[in-house]
C-alpha cells in the first residue's frame, strides 16, 4: 500500500458505461443507496456485476472504490494501517476507510475469497449503525448518507469454505444477477463489440449451450464477458471458430474430453 | 491362471532373433523346451521357414511373446506359433500384438481352450481388428455424445446401445459399432449426426403427445409410417439447417446418397416445401401422408434410423403424469423458501403467483439456457427463478406436450404440506448407487503383468467389508498403556492445527514490528542503514491434507504385529482427532486375484465413533497380501475427495504375496505400477513398514524418500504418529 494514496476523486466514473438492465435493478439500487442499505450482487463470474456497480457509480454521481477480494486479504487491508516514513509512522487509511470518509460506494468483490475475520469488520457498517470502528486510531467513523458498500458473490461454488455466512448475508439488500436473456444478450454483444447482429446471435447460442453444461463436466459455462471477448476478436477479424477456441473454450476448461464436447458446440452453430 | 509362475531369468543370453536373419526364428531353448509342438505347429506351418521378413525389433518382439507364451503353458505358444506365419502375414506387428493380447485376456478368464479358440479363429479376429482401425465404439463416445446433446439443450437423452437404431424419448439407440466410412472420424462422425438426428425427433416436436397419438390413430399405420418419417426427416433437417449451420453441413457431407436417392429427396423436398418453413411442425408433415403416400420413397439416409411411436407412447404417458406431480411439488418447494408476501402475477390464474415466459410451441424448441426458447419462470414480481431443476423440468413438460397447461402451474393446497422434492423415497437409493461399491459385487480392477508388459484387464475382483466390531476393553487399556506418550503426540499435533501465526520483520504487514523498528532505529543512529524488514504480519499456517491409512491385514501380521498396529491406529485417532485432516482407514488382505478383500475401520465421512474404536480393536490377520489393487481402489477413494495433499500411507509388514504367482518380482512391479498410477492422479504413497529387509525392495516400489522401516515392531505406536506429523509439515 502506497502512502501517496489515489485521489478519491481518481474513483470517479467520467462516462456512462454500457449497461443493459435486466429488470428494476437499477431502481432497487438507488432506493437502496437513498436508505443506506447495503448491497449484495448474486451472480455467476462474468454476468455483468462489476459493470452494472460502475453504471451505478456513473449513475449517482459517486466514486466506486472497488477491491477484488482474495484469501490474504485482511482486516488491515480494509481499514488501514500505520506505516514508517522517514522513521516515523505514518496512518493510511485502507479503501474501505477512505469511501467512508469521502462518502463513495465501496465495492468488495467476489467478498467470499476473503478471510472470514475481515468480513466481520463490515458488520457495523451493513446496519443502521453505519459505523466503522479503527481501532488502531481509537476512532469511531461514521459513515455520511453518500456512503454504499456494496459486496458481490457468486453462489455457484459448491464449497462450504466459499459460502457466506448468515450473519454476513442478512444485513444485505440482495440483487441476484444471472446471464442475461438471450436476446439481450445479443443486444449487448452488437452495442458493446460492433459485431452483426447474426454472429452475436451465434455466439449467445453457443454460451448457452455450454451453460446447459453445467455440473456436466462444467462448473460454470461461458458468461458474457467470455463471449464479448471473442466478439471483439472476431470483430477485430479473428475467424468465429477461432476466436471461440482462444476466447471461449479454452478459458472454459483444460479437460480435453470437455474441450472436445464444447468445440464440437461450437462447431454445430458456427 | 495358473498358481506357478515362472519368471523370466533375467541373466539369459539375448534372444537369437537380434542376429540378423530371414524370418521369425524360433529361440533354440524355446524349441527345445516345446519339442515337437515347435516344428509343424497345429495349423500345418513351420514357423521360422514361413514367416516373411521382419525387422529385428519385430523379431525381438515376437521373441519376447514366444517366451511368454511358454511360461504360460507350451501348448499356448505351440498353437500360437502355428499361425504366427499367418498372422504376419494378415496384421501388420501392431496387430499381431492386439491378437496376443486377446488370447492372453481370454487364457487368463477362460482358460486353455478358449484362448486356443482365439488362435484359432485368426482369421476373423484379423478383420475385426482391421474394422476396428477405421470403425467407432460407442462405448469410447458415449460419455461425449451424451454431453454433446445436453449442450444442444432440450431433456437430456441417454446414448445406449441398441440393435435398432431409434428413440423412445429418454434414450437414442445407436449400434455398439460403426465402420461405414473408411475414416475412423468419418464413423465418429456418423454416430454424432445419428445423436443429433434423433434428438432433433424430440425437441422439434416430432414426439408430442398429440402428434404420438395422432400418428397412432392412422388408418394403415405400417404404410404410412415410412412416408412420415421421410417427410419428418425434410422438415427436422431444415430445422438442423436453420438453427445449427455447422451441423447441417456435416449432415449433407455425410448423407452418403447415390445420385438416384439424392434426386429422389429433392423431389420430395420440392413437393413439401412448407415443411422446410420455420414453424413447420409435426402435424404438418402428417397432414402431407396421403398425399404422399403413392410417391416412390426415398432409402433412408445413415443417420435416419427408425421409428417406433408405441414405445414412445409409453414412456411419453409414463413421463407426463411423473413430471407434473414433480414439478407441482418443486414450485411448493420454492415458494415456502421465497422471501416476503407472495403477489400474483398479472398473467397468472388469480390462485398462483407463478408465470413462464419464453414458451415456445413446440415448433422450436425451450432450453434452461440457451436460445430464443429460454425459460423465464416467475414468482409473483419477485424477478427470475434460478432454479435449473425446476427449469429442467418445464423444458422436459413443454416438449411432451408442446406448451405448459395451465393447471400445471397451480399448486394445490397452498406452499405447505408438501414433501421436499430432496426427501423423496429413493433420494437414499440414489446415493446408495452413487457410492459405487456393493457388497455383493465386486468391483473388478486391473493388474499389471511386467512380463507381458500389459494389464491383465478386469483382472482382480474386489469387495468392501465392515470390520466385524469387537467391544472389548482394548482402547481404553492402549489409552493407558500409552497415557505419557499421548499427551505429547497431541501437544505436538496441536501446533499442527491450522490457525494464524505472526511473521516477524516482514517487508509489509498489518502490524508496525516494534522490536525491528527499535533496531532500525538505533542503526540509523549509528549510521548503519536501516532495515526494511520492520512490519509483522498474521500469515495463515493451512492444512489442506487428507490422508488414508490402508493396513496390512495379511496372516503374517498374526501376534505382536496386529496387536501393535492396533495400538498404532489407537494413538493415531487420538492425535487426528486434534486436527481438521479427513482421514479413513482401510484394511486388506484376500486370497487369489479372485478374492481381493478392503476391510472398512473408517470412512472419510465417518466420524470417530464407538463403533470405529471397536472395529479398530476387531482387526484380525486375514490371509494374503495382494497390494496392487488395494492401492488401486483406495487411490480412488483418496482422489474423490479435494485437498491440496493427499496421502496414502500403507502399514505393512512384508512383501506382496498372493496366491497365484502374486510373489517376487510379479507382486512387486504390479505394486510398483499402482503406486506410479495412484501418484499420476496427484496421491502422495507412503508405507511403514517392520520388514527389515524392506530397504531392499521398498525404494524399488515407493521411491528411495517415501518409506519408513521401523526396526522394532513394539515402537510402531511410537513411531506413526510422528511419522505423520513429520510428512504433512513437509507437505
Amino acid at each position: 500500500m502506497s502512502a501517496n494514496p489515489v485521489r478519491i476523486e481518481e474513483y470517479a466514473i467520467r462516462q456512462e458505461p454500457y449497461y443493459e438492465p435486466a429488470g428494476d435493478e437499477t431502481g432497487i439500487f438507488e432506493a437502496a443507496a437513498a436508505n443506506g442499505l447495503p448491497v449484495l450482487l448474486k451472480g455467476p463470474t462474468g454476468c455483468g456485476k462489476t459493470r452494472f456497480m460502475e453504471y451505478m457509480s456513473w449513475r449517482l454521481d459517486r466514486p466506486v472504490i472497488t477491491v477484488s477480494c482474495h484469501d490474504d486479504l485482511s482486516a488491515s487491508d480494509l481499514v488501514g494501517r500505520y506505516l514508517i516514513k522517514g522513521g516515523q509512522t505514518v496512518w493510511v487509511d485502507g479503501p474501505l476507510t477512505r469511501a467512508v470518509r469521502s462518502g463513495a460506494i465501496c465495492y468488495l468483490d467476489e467478498i467470499v475469497e476473503a478471510r472470514k475475520d475481515t468480513t466481520v469488520v463490515i458488520h457495523p457498517l451493513c446496519d443502521d449503525r453505519r459505523l466503522l470502528p479503527i481501532e488502531k486510531l481509537g476512532e469511531l467513523l461514521e459513515a455520511p448518507p453518500e456512503f454504499c458498500l456494496t459486496i458481490s458473490y457468486n453462489p455457484g461454488y459448491q464449497s462450504v469454505l466459499k459460502d457466506l455466512k448468515q450473519s454476513t448475508r442478512q444485513r444485505f439488500v440482495a440483487l441476484d444477477f444471472s446471464y442475461p436473456q438471450p436476446d439481450r444478450e445479443v443486444e449487448i454483444l452488437v452495442k458493446e463489440t460492433g459485431v452483426s447482429a447474426a454472429t452475436a446471435s451465434m455466439l449467445v447460442r453457443f454460451a448457452g449451450m455450454t451453460r446447459n453444461l453445467k455440473g456436466n463436466g462444467l462448473t460454470e459455462g461461458a458468461s458474457t464477458r467470455l463471449i464479448v471477448n471473442a466478439a471483439r476478436l472476431i470483430r477485430h477479424g479473428i475467424a468465429p471458430r477461432k476466436a471461440c477456441e482462444t476466447a471461449v473454450n479454452q478459458a472454459l476448461t483444460d479437460d480435453e474430453e470437455i474441450l472436445k464436447t464444447v468445440r464440437e458446440l461450437c462447431a454445430s452453430v458456427l | 491362471m495358473p498358481d506357478s509362475v515362472l519368471l523370466i531369468d533375467d541373466s539369459a543370453p539375448p534372444p537369437a532373433a537380434e542376429q540378423a536373419r530371414e524370418g521369425v526364428q524360433i529361440p533354440e531353448h524355446l524349441r527345445r523346451a516345446v519339442g515337437g509342438g515347435l516344428s509343424r505347429g497345429a495349423y500345418g506351418e513351420e514357423p521360422g521357414r514361413s514367416l516373411p521378413e521382419l525387422d529385428p525389433a519385430a523379431q525381438r518382439h515376437i521373441d519376447h511373446w514366444l517366451r511368454i507364451l511358454q511360461r504360460d503353458h507350451p501348448d499356448l505358444q505351440a498353437h500360437f506359433s502355428g499361425r504366427l506365419g499367418r498372422a504376419l502375414t494378415l496384421l501388420e506387428i501392431e496387430g499381431v500384438d492386439a491378437w496376443m493380447t486377446a488370447i492372453l485376456d481370454r487364457y487368463d478368464k477362460s482358460g486353455l481352450g478358449a484362448a486356443i479358440g482365439v488362435i484359432a479363429n485368426l482369421d476373423a479376429f484379423a478383420e475385426d481388428y482391421r474394422a476396428r482401425q477405421s470403425g467407432a465404439d460407442l462405448e469410447e463416445l458415449e460419455p461425449f455424445l451424451e454431453k454433446y446433446l445436453t449442450g444442444l439443450g432440450g431433456r437430456p437423452l441417454r446414448v445406449t446401445n441398441g440393435r435398432r437404431v431409434f428413440t423412445d424419448t429418454e434414450s437414442v439407440y445407436l449400434p455398439a459399432f460403426l465402420n461405414i466410412f473408411d475414416r475412423r472420424s468419418d464413423n465418429e462422425s456418423l454416430y454424432k449426426l445419428t445423436a443429433v438426428y434423433h434428438w432433433a425427433q424430440n425437441v422439434y416436436g416430432g414426439w408430442r403427445l398429440d402428434a404420438v397419438e395422432r400418428l397412432l390413430q392412422l388408418p394403415d399405420l405400417p404404410r404410412a409410417l415410412p412416408v412420415f418419417a421421410t417427410l419428418e426427416s425434410l422438415r427436422l433437417e431444415a430445422r438442423l439447417a436453420l438453427d445449427f449451420p455447422g451441423l447441417s453441413r456435416e449432415l449433407r457431407r455425410l448423407d452418403n446418397l447415390d445420385e438416384d436417392n439424392r434426386a429422389r429427396y429433392l423431389a420430395w423436398s420440392h413437393d413439401n416445401r412448407p415443411l422446410l418453413q420455420d414453424g413447420a411442425g409435426p402435424m404438418d408433415s402428417m397432414d402431407r401422408i396421403s398425399g404422399n403416400l403413392e410417391k416412390p420413397l426415398p432409402t433412408p439416409k445413415g443417420f435416419h434410423g427408425e421409428y417406433f411411436p408405441e414405445a414412445v407412447l409409453e414412456k411419453l404417458r409414463e413421463r407426463v403424469k411423473q413430471e407434473k406431480d414433480k414439478l407441482q411439488q418443486s414450485l411448493a418447494r420454492i415458494g415456502r423458501e421465497q422471501p416476503g408476501p407472495v403477489i400474483a402475477g398479472v398473467n397468472a390464474p388469480d390462485n398462483t403467483p407463478w408465470t413462464v415466459s419464453g414458451v415456445d410451441p413446440g415448433v422450436g424448441f425451450n432450453s434452461v439456457n440457451q436460445g430464443p426458447g429460454a425459460l423465464t419462470l416467475l414468482f409473483g414480481d419477485q424477478g427470475p427463478v434460478t432454479d435449473d431443476e425446476v427449469k429442467q423440468l418445464l423444458v422436459s413438460i413443454i416438449q411432451d406436450l408442446g406448451r405448459l397447461p395451465e393447471d400445471y402451474l397451480q399448486v394445490s393446497g397452498g406452499y405447505s404440506g408438501f414433501p421436499d422434492a430432496d426427501t423423496q423415497s429413493g433420494a437414499g437409493e440414489v446415493g446408495k448407487a452413487a457410492a459405487g461399491y456393493d457388497l455383493q459385487n465386486p468391483v473388478y480392477y486391473p493388474e499389471w503383468d511386467y512380463t507381458r508388459q500389459r494389464y491383465r484387464n478386469e483382472f482382480c475382483a474386489l469387495t468392501e467389508v465392515d470390520v466385524a466390531p469387537v467391544n472389548d476393553n482394548f482402547f481404553a487399556a492402549t489409552l493407558e498403556k500409552y497415557r505419557f506418550h499421548l499427551s505429547s503426540v497431541r501437544r505436538s499435533f496441536e501446533t499442527m492445527a491450522e490457525g494464524y501465526e505472526q511473521r516477524k520483520r516482514q517487508t509489509f504487514g498489518d502490524e508496525i514490528d516494534f522490536d525491528a523498528l527499535v533496531e532500525a532505529s538505533a542503526d540509523r543512529r549509528q549510521g548503519l542503514e536501516m532495515s526494511e524488514n520492520l512490519y509483522s504480519c498474521f500469515h495463515r499456517s493451512r492444512r489442506d491434507v487428507a490422508v488414508m491409512f490402508m493396513v496390512d491385514m495379511s496372516g503374517s501380521t498374526r501376534g505382536w504385529v496386529n496387536l501393535v498396529e492396533r495400538e498404532a491406529l489407537v494413538l493415531l485417532c487420538e492425535a487426528l482427532e486434534m486436527l481438521s485432516d479427513p482421514y479413513a482407514i482401510y484394511g486388506f488382505s484376500g486370497r487369489t486375484h479372485k478374492r481381493c478383500e478392503i476391510y472398512r475401520i473408517k470412512k472419510f465421512e465417518d466420524a470417530f465413533t464407538a463403533l470405529v474404536r471397536a472395529r479398530i480393536s476387531g482387526i484380525r490377520p486375514r490371509t494374503y497380501t495382494r497390494m496392487g489393487v488395494a492401492i488401486r481402489h483406495l487411490g480412488k477413494h483418496l482422489q474423490a475427495l479435494k485437498a491440496r495433499s493427499r496421502l496414502l500411507i500403507t502399514l505393512s509388514d512384508g512383501k506382496p504375496e498372493d496366491y497365484g504367482g502374486y510373489r517376487g518380482r510379479y507382486g512387486l512391479e504390479d505394486t510398483r505400477q499402482a503406486i506410479a498410477e495412484v501418484r499420476a492422479d496427484g496421491i502422495y504413497p507412503f508405507c511403514i513398514t517392520i520388514d527389515e529387509e524392506a530397504r531392499e525392495y521398498l525404494p524399488y516400489m515407493y521411491g528411495s524418500a517415501n518409506y519408513t522401516v521401523i526396526d522394532d515392531v513394539r515402537k510402531l505406536p511410537y513411531k506413526v504418529s510422528d511419522i505423520y506429523r513429520r510428512l504433512t509439515t513437509r507437505v
